[in-house]
């Protein structure tokens, strides 16, 4: 039975894990980074390009670089988060024919989750490389304010990479059984969670190995703030 | 029961294998004891044998860990012993600066710059070439682009579209990785300019 990889598809970077002696380990790319940004290209040859190699080229390729695909996953064309959102993005966002939104890219469409494959499978490339045999199966993390929606376009595009999707797992829960939380009793905690181009917080309590949601909405205080300038921003203010 | 798990720890610490341990732990209470106490025992010594595994396995990852953060601390020891030197020429040329007599100035501090370049070279790091080749995002970071002079205005500067025209900041390859791109000026690929507003 193969390993079972556990991928945080980010709005701005996406980064993949596996237990490794009981301990999750983060997997470096080919390129020796740990985290990948979540971007996908198709240059004039054609060829598809993700990750750093795409960001690097975004700015003479901005028409045909899709990054932030993740605000559009799951959500229709006509909703106000897609409307929005569309005016900042220097690609073109198209309405599907079943009123989802997706892009273009050099004339053909995709829609997010098929962009999202291909960020999942260099993803899945990263932790075959490093674990030299075939991966098949994943978990992936989505923000706790994601709907069925946004969910099971997750779940597809986890499907179009060739990954079986075991399980889809709130970020903030995702990171509070990175910290040990589950062997803790009774407790609130707060998680905190600076992305590229998110800023999302959550209250939960623990009660014994359940993890309960106390707060339903998460807030997205930086939404569609520009790539990682927020971040930046930050990140300045505390020094780092 | 407690006792054989204390003589297993006892073995171990002392360093013998899990084999030995094993058959030492049999054959010592499998001597007056009937079968359904053997059956008892094999599945003690499955027990320990895990437990003792477990543990070993911690204490193999703790090391681990303790060795790796030991290498990473002194790993660059190498390298900076290569780089004094560079220093130390740096200083003399300040020194050499304030004096009165700056001849040789120049020279001196190009002499640095190759030196320094070779030193990091030994390491692996070399500089990754750009201006004037085709932009190649492997290696590169576009940082602006600049329309293709399609009427051959200038002729002297090679501005063939998706070339690199200008550096901002050279890029270096570490061995067969790239350990920081070229920031590089690109001329935009043909017919871009006239689809954008």
């Amino acid at each position: 039975m193969g390993k079972v990889i556990g991928i945080d598809l980010g709005t701005t970077n996406s980064c993949v894990a596996v237990m490794s002696g009981g301990d999750p380990v983060v997997i470096a790319n080919a390129e020796g980074n740990r985290t990948t940004p979540s971007v996908v290209a198709i240059n004039e040859k054609g060829e598809r390009l993700v990750g750093q190699i795409a960001k690097r080229q975004a700015i003479t390729n901005p028409e045909n670089t899709i990054y932030s695909i993740k605000r559009l996953i799951g959500r229709k064309f006509e909703s106000r988060e897609v409307r929005e959102a569309t005016k900042r993005l220097p690609y073109k966002v198209v309405p599907a024919s079943n009123g989802d939104a997706h892009v273009e890219i050099r004339g053909k469409h995709y829609s997010p989750a098929e962009v999202s494959a291909m960020i999942l499978q260099k993803m899945k490339q990263t932790a075959e490389d490093y674990l030299g045999e075939p991966v098949t199966e994943a978990v992936i993390t989505v923000p706790a304010y994601f709907d069925d929606s946004q969910r099971q376009a997750t779940k597809d595009a986890g499907q179009i990479a060739g990954l079986n999707v075991l399980r889809i797992i709130n970020e903030p829960t995702a990171a509070s059984l990175a910290y040990g939380l589950d062997k803790k009793k009774d407790e609130r905690i707060a998680v905190y969670d600076l992305g590229g181009g998110t800023f999302d917080i959550r209250r939960r309590r623990i009660r014994g190995q359940v993890h309960q949601r106390r707060h339903v909405p998460g807030r997205r205080r930086l939404r569609f703030a520009r790539h990682g300038l927020a971040r930046r921003r930050v990140q300045k203010r505390s020094g780092h | 029961m407690s006792g054989e798990k204390q003589s297993t720890e006892k073995s171990m610490d002392s360093g013998t294998n899990a084999d030995d341990i094993c058959v030492s732990g049999t054959s010592k209470e499998g001597e007056d004891d009937q079968d359904g106490q053997q059956e008892q025992n094999t599945e003690d010594d499955i027990q320990s044998r895990y437990l003792r595994l477990a543990a070993e396995f911690e204490n193999y990852k703790k090391r681990a860990q303790k060795d790796q953060e030991e290498y990473t601390k002194y790993a660059n020891e190498r390298l900076l012993k290569e780089l004094l030197p560079v220093l130390d020429n740096l200083q003399r040329a300040l020194q050499h600066a304030r004096s009165d007599n700056r001849d040789g100035l120049l020279q001196g501090v190009e002499l640095t710059c190759k030196q320094y370049l070779e030193a990091l070279s030994r390491f692996g790091v070399k500089p990754i070439p750009s201006v004037g080749l085709p932009f190649d995002p492997a290696v590169h970071q576009a940082v602006a682009k600049v329309p293709t002079k399609k009427q051959a205005q200038v002729p002297t500067k090679k501005q063939a579209p998706n070339t690199i025209v200008d550096e901002y900041e050279k890029g270096y390859y570490l061995h067969d990785r790239v350990l920081r791109p070229a920031m590089v000026t690109v001329a935009e690929a043909n017919g871009e300019e006239t689809t954008r507003s």
